[in-house]
């Protein structure tokens, strides 16, 4: 027994296997105190991800009213329902029209229609000349 | 997405319009103001000449002989500033009218009737000028007043009158189509107003309502605008064949300027019911 035991005892593994085993051992996943960090620092980045989705959800519920109720009162919408806006443009186009001269051109045919009477010696002999000269002589005061 | 995207162009549309037209209006506006302000100045000048032929009448200092030389100058000034007013107001309202796009066939039939009109005023001014040129004593001078008078209400006037309602009825076209786009803005923001529960609708309805309803009316003055004048220059041309409109059944069927100012009015009316829906919505959403 005693022999059986001092001949193990010289048992020595090949080169071969001492080889192999160290290139085994050494390509094998790491573990121990850096394992440890790693694990720690996922964690903490799921926890942050998990919080960081909960406040958006939270945000979103609580601000999404206001969110939508801001975007239902846009200013273009709120534009279309300016009554400044509306005074505006309204004012634009009936302004247009009196660009027109619609009422130049009346007023026009009346004051040349009255110098002509007064130039052929009409005028005269009408019953209202000073009224009529006075509409033409306004425009001099105008 | 894809209504959202028709949303965003359907905004982008009527702002484009919109700033279109005010843009096309305010261009015409300042070319009107400048050319405006020549014919004020001229009818203004006409004023002052009449008055001295007044004056020299009532002028104890000068002799009959002077007098009559005298008014003789004066008149004839009258009668050259008179002429350059109708010419000036004659170019602007041909400029007007060429100047006047997107007319659709039978409003550019319209427009070339119209513009026949200063070819044939052509050789009125041109024989009249002749006259005027040659005019020396003061019976030639008051006889060519008189003609000229005579001409510009019988024909000038007449035709002054059919060329500024055609451009009316034509700009009024254009205030219609601005006029149609807001409303129908209006409408789609009261629409999303509703759905997302800020108003009723009870009292905007109404509103609206009333306003599509005067459009409707302006619009349909503004047809009958055209109908008229259409009438009217087809009657010139051939009297025989001057289609029926049924106006003439009316005992002083309403002109074309009188309708097309009824139509503005309507319009008018229009954007104040736009205004009063804009307060409305303005207060139910308590907006400063």
């Amino acid at each position: 027994m005693e022999r059986l035991l001092t001949k193990l005892k010289s048992i020595e593994p090949n080169k071969e296997f001492k080889e192999r085993s160290r290139a085994l051992i050494l390509n094998s996943p790491q573990s121990g105190i850096s394992i440890g960090i790693f694990n720690r620092l996922l964690n903490s980045a799921q926890f942050s991800a998990a919080f960081s989705l909960a406040a958006i959800f939270i945000f979103l519920i609580i601000g999404g009213l206001s969110m939508l109720s801001q975007r239902i009162l846009s200013p273009a919408l709120l534009s279309s329902l300016d009554p400044e806006n509306l005074t505006e443009e309204a004012a634009s186009l009936d302004f247009q029209i009196q660009l027109s001269q619609a009422e130049y051109y009346e007023e026009s045919a009346e004051k040349v229609e009255i110098a002509l009477n007064e130039t052929s010696g009409e005028l005269k002999n009408l019953e209202n000349r000073e009224e009529e000269l006075n509409k033409l002589l306004n425009e001099i005061t105008l | 997405m894809n209504h959202g995207a028709n949303a965003n162009n359907y905004k982008m549309t009527v702002t484009a319009a919109l700033a279109g037209v005010l843009f096309f209006f305010s261009g015409t506006a300042f070319a009107a103001s400048a050319e405006q302000e020549n014919l004020n100045s001229l009818l203004q000048s006409i004023a002052e000449k009449v008055a001295e032929i007044s004056a020299i009448a009532e002028n104890p200092d000068l002799s009959p002989k002077e007098k009559e030389l005298e008014e003789t100058r004066v008149r004839k000034e009258v009668l050259f500033l008179a002429f350059d007013l109708t010419l000036l107001e004659d170019e602007g309202l041909e400029n007007k009218l060429n100047s006047l796009s997107d007319l659709n066939d039978d409003q550019g039939k319209i427009r070339e009737n119209l513009l026949v009109i200063f070819t044939e005023n052509e050789n009125a001014y041109a024989e009249m000028r002749k006259r005027l040129d040659e005019a020396v004593t003061l019976e030639e001078v008051k006889s060519l007043a008189n003609d000229f008078k005579v001409w510009r209400s019988a024909v000038y006037n007449p035709k002054v009158e059919k060329v500024v309602s055609f451009i009316l009825i034509f700009r009024q076209k254009q205030i219609l189509s601005v006029a149609w786009q807001r409303l129908d803005k209006i409408k789609s923001d009261l629409e999303k107003l509703k759905n997302a529960g800020l108003i009723n609708g009870e009292e905007t309805d109404g509103l609206l309502k009333g306003a599509m309803l005067n459009l409707e009316t302006a619009q349909e003055l503004n047809r009958r605008a055209e109908e008229a004048l259409s009438s009217i220059l087809a009657e010139e041309l051939d009297p025989l064949k001057a289609p029926s409109t049924g106006l003439e059944k009316e005992e002083s069927p309403a002109s074309p300027r009188e309708l097309v100012e009824q139509s503005l009015e309507s319009t008018r009316s229009a954007y104040g019911n736009f205004i009063e829906i804009a307060m409305l919505v303005k207060e139910k959403l308590n907006l400063k």
